[in-house]
């Protein structure tokens, strides 16, 4: 049985700009991998290779093709006619029967915290709400990958810490392949098993880690957590 | 916003209610009742005119050339006003068709329709073509206004695209297709009742105000007019209620944050 999905050998230019080229790696099955990197290194490009939105020039996505994803965005992208409940049964429409979308629907918003909140329209939520149900519609969804792009951007601590703690929650109840791209390094120590972290463009990885630590007994002051930090950081300086 | 919505409302009655009376006032002073007629006047010849049901048939007849040219110009205004706010080179070639629409005179429009259409049709299409490019540049600037993330979202959600037109595609669109609508059949009825008073149609309110015109009555040519009025108005109030349904959650999220 397979252990990994693989890239072998992406390439990708925005005219005449190289981002990637002859890019390879392995992304663990029903794990949380983190991909770090600076600011337009191609982090986003990457998510968007994968899911299909955009189309590399060239190399193996193959093991990508058949999947199906849930993304949680930099921005939550709800729909602002809907209220948030309409807006995680608009993605469930084909996946459930109305009943089943209902219950799956207030499930995840519960979990989330926002049982109170699903009646309401998202321009009427704060920015951290919507973040959270843009997080329950990518859970909510019965897709076989997920993908985040920084999706805690823009939080306040608290709020990060909180919607960081739900993931993990959630991410516990069916472990399915996680990618999410991230610049901020403790954020991935929290989440990731796997890390990769990116150099810039044309982007090639720079450093990958494994954490073994299961994630909810994981602190930033633990050593081996610590070490990785040092790592990351050190990296991050010579680039 | 409800209560100033209500304030409107008052300020609008009092300006009716100033008009009428400045009405009034002139009549009293010109002293001719069959040049100047006065408000009460216009309102019993309304009611002599609808004790008729040959002014029935009138009104269904205009009616139904005034909407047949309004649903002809919503219909064509949505299917090029998309196509052309998907498809720039669209847009571009519908261009100058649009400009000559626009700046042409209508008058000189409705001659020659009259010619090739006769005069039945002839203010169905002078209708349309008034309405038409005002509905064609707000649907086309509702589909530039879609937000090209929302579509990228559903489609990675494994969203068809009869769901995506209708639960983004329309409801992106749907406040500017209505911005439109209102003014297009108002200025698009005008011109229908104004061609009839040209191509002379058998029932017509442009045909009867022709005739009151000919025969130097001013009360029905005037009661006319304010039947006219009337019914543009109760259309659009009809328009504003269909779209505080439609367009709900931008008025609920609008209220809020003011």
């Amino acid at each position: 049985m397979k252990q990994n999905l693989t890239i072998t050998d992406l390439k990708k230019t925005y005219h005449n700009h190289t981002i990637f080229e002859n890019l390879s790696l392995s992304i663990p099955l029903n794990r949380i991998t983190c991909i770090l990197g600076p600011s337009g290194c191609g982090k986003t490009t990457l998510l968007n290779l994968i899911s299909g939105i955009e189309k590399a020039d060239s190399g193996i996505l193959e093991d990508f093709k058949n999947l199906t994803f849930s993304y949680v965005f930099q921005d939550s992208r709800l729909l602002p006619w809907k209220s948030i409940r309409d807006n995680l049964e608009f993605v469930l429409k084909s996946k459930y029967t109305p009943e089943e979308r209902t219950y799956i629907t207030e499930k995840y918003l519960d979990i989330v915290g926002l049982g109170d909140f699903k009646n309401y329209y998202p321009e009427r939520v704060s920015g951290g709400m919507r973040q959270r149900a843009s997080i329950a519609r990518a859970f909510a969804f019965p897709s076989e990958a997920l993908i985040m792009d920084e999706p805690f951007k823009g939080l306040d601590i608290k709020t990060k810490k909180y919607i960081m703690e739900k993931f993990i929650e959630l991410w516990h109840e069916d472990k399915r392949t996680v990618i999410c791209v991230t610049h901020d390094i403790e954020e991935s120590l929290m989440i990731a098993d796997k890390i990769f972290v990116f150099s810039m463009p044309p982007a090639q990885i720079s450093y990958e880690d494994t954490i073994e630590t299961p994630q909810d007994k994981r602190n930033l002051k633990n050593p081996t957590l610590l070490s990785v930090e040092e790592k990351i950081r050190r990296v991050f300086f010579e680039e | 916003m409800k209560t100033s919505t209500m304030e409107n409302k008052k300020i609008s009655l009092i300006s009716v209610i100033i008009i009428i009376l400045i009405w009034k006032a002139a009549s009293l002073c010109y002293h001719n009742e069959a040049l100047l007629p006065s408000p009460e006047s216009i309102i019993i010849s309304m009611i002599r005119i609808f004790q008729s049901a040959e002014a029935f048939k009138t009104l269904i007849f205009t009616l139904f050339r005034g909407l047949s040219g309004f649903i002809l110009s919503l219909v064509t205004g949505m299917i090029f006003g998309t196509l052309a706010g998907i498809n720039h080179y669209i847009e571009k070639s519908l261009h100058p068709l649009l400009a000559v629409i626009k700046s042409t005179p209508f008058m000189s429009v409705i001659l020659l329709l009259l010619i090739w259409f006769g005069t039945e049709k002839t203010p169905i299409f002078a209708g349309f073509l008034v309405s038409f490019p005002i509905i064609y540049t707000n649907v086309l600037q509702g589909t530039k206004n879609i937000d090209k993330n929302l579509i990228e979202m559903a489609k990675v959600y494994g969203i068809g695209i009869f769901q995506i037109i209708r639960n983004i595609y329309l409801p992106s669109t749907a406040p500017f297709i209505f911005a439109g609508i209102a003014s297009a059949f108002s200025i698009g009825w005008k011109v229908t009742v104004g061609s009839e008073i040209l191509s002379q149609p058998r029932y017509a309110i442009g045909t009867r105000m022709w005739e009151s015109k000919l025969y130097i009555e001013i009360d029905m040519l005037l009661a006319w007019t304010v039947t006219t009025i009337l019914i543009s108005y109760l259309i659009e109030l009809l328009i504003k209620k269909f779209e505080g349904k439609i367009v709900r959650w931008k008025y609920e999220t609008e209220s809020d944050n003011h």
